[in-house]
């Protein structure tokens, strides 16, 4: 009776499985914006259709999260373009680790894609863009420095002057800068707002991992410096107890970082998980500058039971309700400010991959690229900034800046209507529409120096 | 015997055979077989037609990166699980394979690169890599022996030990990176490239499945782990050395990891600490959804190894060719694993078959 009953369970869930299968097969039919899956199929311009030369290209943006809004915020930016542009894209989670990423590109390329973005470096990207060079692919990147795949052997740079490697941008600035300087502000008036008896050991600091983001590490130096030397914070300020200082002078990410200074604490890479000892260790710490992405950084907060007793500056932005429902003046007003780069990064990448489709390339670029036809020791940090730039940085400060980001912008609405991008100036970047397009106004575009993409865009748009 | 009457015989006794084959009694003995070899024809029909009708994939061409990277992970899956076959017919399990896969794969890179690229240091490191597997092996079993503890606790401390130790030796070679690849560049510039051709991993599975065959099958090792899975206490009072022969299976296992190591460097090209992880897991489903019992004993097969890793490479990899969305296949995957054990799995009591 009971071998009875499993085998009509199996059955059912053979059923059950069947009718799923025969309700995702074949693609389906999906509108410009699923909810399920993140793609979009739009129908295609005309103009698009000729300057593809009747094709339409299949984009696959590998995602760091398995849904929520930031794919909702790629799909909006892309969706805004597709139709105009002549392509299609999907956006999948890039997988747990370095072979599933790998795995996903692989069956990517079996699928027929012509282009892949991805968000994080798990250190195998010489793999794989020489992977999808073999089948004609081209890579794009946002959001990462790619540092583990450069630093993972002397052969390291090896993709960079990869003609299937279109380049990207990194996660805002390597040298932060203009979240460096916001924050230290914010945290500075924070800090003579504290009454007197609060002030020593009240400011702190952690970073993300050396591997992951070695810049970052000379970064939070340099905003401990200015607020020492600008803002005149005295030494007693910082929270260095248990924080050991650098016995000899160490290159970190293409920087001398001086011996003497400190070693801030940091993520472990192989449990991804921050430890309280340093939280323990500083029991009066109320401000803590984080280079740490938030969400490393909460669990690490959450376990030292400082969630409530601290305010934070971090970088990492999350639609999240611990961190949302907690910024500014809401809920426990842990988190004072964030950093973030907008979704519309993934458009820098996107075009340049449909330029090389249609089998156009920045002159400017490709003069440059020449240079380094092969690489060495002395000139592969130059190849390095060619072709990975720093993405715009978006600081929000106070609930103004939060609201108008998640309630008018295309990542916390998802909806192609809100994206900063309009069709009509990215045309404008493209050779394939503008055979005057240089990749010196492309990269313009895509930073700090842009006049499309700013904090400033975003509160007029939320408005 | 007369010749005419010796072959009248024998076409007798084929005829009886041929007869007996899916009657009740036969089925209830060869069911799971069945079950099994029909699960992987059905996933290559079913998979070879939907996708090029739905979508224009065909998994089927050898040239087609689809083809390669199904082929690759039954490949991987077959040997690792046909390795397995002889500790999980003891009864036992080994969750320390992801880990082992990791520190090899970074010692097979690393020594590479030390050893300037050159063929020598593949080869002197294969060696390290083999004692390593050995001594693992041997620490697994010796110990769950001599302190009287699961196998699989054993286990789970070497995996902790070595996952500690790959994270350590990483961090020193590599402190800029959170991996480790080739100096050289790529693994298809390395002598590890011909190891990354379909075409030769498939010869060596069917090399490496002979020789786990010919020993499950046709020698005291095969026979003796089996007994001991099916009943320890009788086969210790048969004589049979339970450290021995423990120790040999997670030796030949060791062999499995140590090739499977190979093609893992071979197919990744690089590796972080944990690069190898979900291996052990991996083992586990294709062993079951190729019908071996995971309590071990007499019906364990090498077949179930191959079977069932083939089966899991199709599986993992092809629901998405025919347009199921990315994130829902583990769910799918995971659906027909509960299938497939509802279906499959006995009560330990059941007699065994003669």
């Amino acid at each position: 009776m009971k071998r009875k009953i499993k085998k009509l369970v199996a059955v059912a869930l053979s059923v059950a499985m069947l009718a799923g299968i025969l309700g995702g097969c074949g693609g389906g039919d999906n509108s410009a914006k699923s909810d399920d899956q993140g793609s979009g199929k739009a129908e295609v311009s005309d103009e698009a259709k000729e300057a593809n030369g009747g094709k339409t290209w299949k984009i696959l943006v590998l995602s760091l999260k398995q849904s929520g809004s930031l794919n909702d915020g790629f799909g909006g930016a892309l969706d805004a373009l597709a139709a105009e542009l002549g392509f299609e894209y999907e956006v999948r989670y890039k997988g747990d680790d370095g072979s599933e990423m790998l795995s996903k590109v692989q069956t990517a390329i079996a699928e027929g894609f012509n282009g892949i973005i991805l968000t994080k470096d798990e250190g195998n990207t010489n793999e794989i863009v020489s992977l999808c060079a073999e089948n004609g692919v081209y890579v794009g990147n946002i959001w990462n420095n790619q540092g583990s795949s450069l630093n993972a052997s002397s052969g390291g740079y090896a993709f960079l002057n990869n003609p299937y490697f279109v380049g990207g941008l990194v996660d805002c600035e390597e040298d932060m800068a203009t979240e460096g300087a916001a924050f230290a502000k914010a945290v500075a008036e924070a800090y003579e707002s504290l009454p007197e008896d609060k002030k020593e050991g009240s400011i702190g600091f952690v970073t993300m991992p050396p591997a992951w983001q070695p810049a970052q590490v000379s970064a939070v130096e340099e905003i401990y410096q200015s607020l020492l030397n600008d803002y005149g914070i005295p030494e007693s300020a910082f929270a260095t107890e248990g924080v050991e200082k650098r016995t000899e002078e160490e290159m970190v990410g293409g920087k001398t970082i001086a011996a003497g200074t400190y070693v801030w604490p940091s993520l472990d890479v192989t449990s991804k998980t921050l430890e309280s000892k340093y939280f323990d260790n500083n029991p009066n710490m109320s401000l803590l500058i984080s280079m740490l992405a938030y969400t490393f950084l909460n669990a690490g907060l959450d376990s030292a039971n400082k969630l409530d007793s601290i305010h934070v500056w971090c970088t990492g932005f999350d639609n999240e309700a611990a961190l949302v429902e907690n910024f500014g003046s809401k809920g426990n007003q842990t988190y004072q400010g964030v950093r973030t780069a907008p979704v519309e990064s993934v458009v820098m990448p996107v075009i340049q991959i449909i330029d090389k489709l249609n089998g156009h390339s920045y002159a400017d670029k490709e003069e440059e690229l020449a240079k380094y036809a092969e690489i060495t020791d002395q000139n592969k940090y130059g190849l390095k900034d060619l072709m990975l730039k720093s993405s715009p940085t978006v600081v929000i400060i106070n609930d103004e800046q939060m609201d108008a980001y998640l309630g008018g912008n295309v990542y916390g609405t998802g909806n192609a209507a809100d994206s900063m991008l309009d069709v009509e100036t990215v045309k404008q970047l493209m050779v394939t529409y503008n055979e005057n397009a240089t990749f010196e106004e492309l990269v313009k575009q895509f930073s700090n120096e842009s006049t499309v993409i700013s904090m400033d865009k975003v509160l007029e748009m939320g408005k | 015997m007369i010749p005419k009457l010796k072959n009248e015989r024998k076409g007798t006794l084929m005829k009886e055979r041929v007869r007996g084959i899916f009657t009740k009694e036969w089925l209830e003995v060869h069911g799971n077989d069945v079950f099994a070899y029909s699960g992987l024809v059905l996933c290559i029909l079913v998979f070879s037609i939907l996708p090029p009708i739905l979508r224009g994939i065909n998994i089927l061409d050898p040239a087609g990166l689809a083809f390669k990277s199904i082929v690759k992970d039954g490949v991987m899956y077959s040997i690792l699980a046909a390795g397995a076959v002889f500790v999980y017919s003891l009864g036992a399990m080994d969750i320390s394979v992801g880990a082992q896969i990791s520190m090899y794969a970074i010692l097979l890179i690393h020594t590479y690169n030390v050893g300037g690229s050159s063929i020598g240091a593949l080869v002197g490191c294969v060696a390290l890599i083999f004692v390593i597997a050995m001594v693992c092996g041997i620490t697994n079993s010796v110990i769950a022996n001599v302190l009287e503890m699961k196998p699989i606790i054993t286990s789970l401390i070497l995996q902790f030990l070595i996952y500690g130790i790959a994270s350590v030796v990483i961090n020193i070679w590599n402190p800029a990176s959170i991996a480790i690849t080739f100096d050289i560049g790529t693994v298809a510039m390395t002598h590890f490239a011909p190891l990354g051709n379909v075409w030769v991993q498939v010869g060596i599975m069917v090399g490496c499945l002979l020789l786990f065959t010919v020993l499950f099958n046709y020698t005291k090792i095969g026979h003796y782990v089996k007994a001991i899975g099916a009943n320890q206490d009788c086969a210790r009072q048969m004589g049979i050395s339970l450290v021995k022969y423990r120790m040999l299976a997670y030796m030949i296992f060791g062999v499995a990891i140590v090739v499977a190591s190979l093609l893992f460097v071979a197919n990744t090209g690089t590796t972080t600490s944990n690069g190898g992880k979900g291996y052990e897991m991996k083992i586990m489903i294709s062993l079951i959804i190729g019908g071996m019992p995971l309590s071990g004993g007499m019906k364990s097969k090498i077949s179930s190894a191959v079977i069932g890793g083939f089966t899991y490479a199709l599986i993992t990899r092809s629901f998405i060719y025919i347009g199921v969305p990315d994130k829902y296949t583990t769910v799918f995957v995971a659906l027909i694993y509960i299938v497939v054990v509802l279906l499959t799995c006995r009560s330990k009591d059941k007699v065994l078959p003669r």
